[in-house]
């Protein structure tokens, strides 16, 4: 028989086994998202419902939405790309961009920042319709075949850099909250440039998606554009 | 009659197994981590099966097949790939893709995996977006996004869509 001393130390190898078998299976189901919803401004829907509701229904209307945003400081330019509100959004809010068609953007993409901005409390952009604003590296000369050049009536892609005060580099739990959310409205062929994990990034892991595919990107920022799919926004309500 | 210490050994090695059996299956929903074969999910803009998903060996007869004086040698196809997809790692721009048209068709010479690359390298090159306007064919854009996951998840080489 075994004297009780063996037998606890029979119960705390089963139990530092059982330790170690939930830290490999466990924690890295639920540990990505923390750290970035504690960062995050405000609460946010996982899937959007009400974030989609009233959803500005024209081009002009989002923009105008979005020029008020970017006045209030909840859309954020970066400064290599600044001309996208002089250039780009500005005058689709004025009804003006039929003098500068190579500068529209699809209302699906200003429809998407707006519902971001809803949902986190700000963003922050870094690229948007390349022919107009750009950082003089990554340019329509460059890689005329980008999201961010095509289709020549209004390209769909976006670089977003932090949404609601957290960052989002494309390989993060920012990224992960943010892509399931884009996931439960933007249509199906969507597209995201992410870290490819190879280019020093970290660890490269997201959540499954069933409306957005992915590409490699640098770890910069999220890219995501709605590929070549002309449908709109889904769950709009 | 079995020692207690031979029980108790006996025990922790069934728990040690049951509890690592259990870990190496993953949970449902897990994240998970992106390989280069399979990071980039794009839909190829050829139709299913003009492309094999693996090296091969043995090309099929076609207008493109290596003759019997260049026997195929798939490691020197995946070299030439490599190469042309360093070419156009910085985007599709017109000289990129030019420099990457020859050794995209050594790589279809020597491996017919390749083929695909430079037939969308050629169409792109031959209908090019125009860099002021967007104006172009969508099966230039699509053709660049079959090039550039072909070049990640058979060559290895990350190309910019961005």
């Amino acid at each position: 028989m075994a004297t009780p001393r063996r037998t606890r130390r029979t119960i705390i190898r089963a139990v530092l086994l059982a330790l170690v078998c939930a830290l490999i299976a466990g924690l890295p189901l639920a540990a990505p998202d923390a750290p970035a919803t504690a960062a995050l401004a405000q609460p946010a829907e996982s899937v959007c419902v009400d974030t989609c509701t009233n959803v500005p229904a024209t081009a002009q209307a989002a923009a105008q939405s979005l020029m008020t945003s970017y006045g209030n400081g909840t859309l954020i330019i970066e400064w290599a790309e600044r001309a996208i509100i002089p250039a780009e959004i500005q005058p689709i809010a004025n009804g003006t961009i039929g003098q500068t068609p190579q500068c529209n953007i699809d209302t699906r993409t200003l429809q998407t920042l707006v519902i971001i901005i809803r949902n986190y409390g700000s963003v922050q952009v870094s690229d948007l319709n390349r022919h107009c604003a750009n950082d003089g590296v990554a340019t329509c000369g460059s890689n005329p075949t980008s999201r961010h050049c095509v289709p020549s009536t209004g390209p769909n892609a976006m670089d977003i850099t932090y949404i609601g005060g957290a960052r989002t580099r494309g390989n993060d739990s920012a990224s992960s909250i943010l892509l399931r959310f884009l996931d439960s409205f933007l249509p199906n062929g969507s597209r995201a440039g992410q870290a490819s994990g190879g280019d020093n990034c970290g660890v490269y892991s997201m959540p499954g998606l069933a409306n957005i595919s992915r590409f490699t990107d640098f770890c910069t920022h999220i890219h995501v554009d709605l590929g070549s799919t002309t449908a709109g926004l889904r769950n709009l309500r | 009659m079995v020692s207690p210490r031979a029980v108790r050994s006996a025990l922790a090695v069934v728990l040690a197994v049951v509890a690592l059996s259990g870990c190496a299956h993953p949970a449902p929903g897990a994240a998970s981590t992106v390989d280069p074969s399979t990071a980039a999910t794009a839909t190829p803009s050829h139709p299913a099966g003009s492309a094999s998903p693996l090296p091969s060996s043995s090309p099929t007869a076609g207008a493109s097949t290596p003759g019997p004086s260049t026997p195929a040698d798939p490691a020197a196809g995946l070299a030439a790939a490599a190469r042309a997809c360093q070419a156009i790692a910085g985007g599709f721009s017109a000289a990129n893709v030019a420099a990457a048209l020859a050794p995209a068709a050594e790589a279809a010479r020597n491996d017919l995996i390749w083929q695909p690359l430079t037939d969308d390298l050629t169409f792109i090159a031959n209908n090019p977006i125009d860099p002021n306007t967007g104006e172009g064919p969508q099966k230039t854009v699509d053709d660049a996004s079959a090039v550039a996951d072909l070049c990640f998840s058979k060559a290895g080489v990350q190309v910019s869509q961005d």
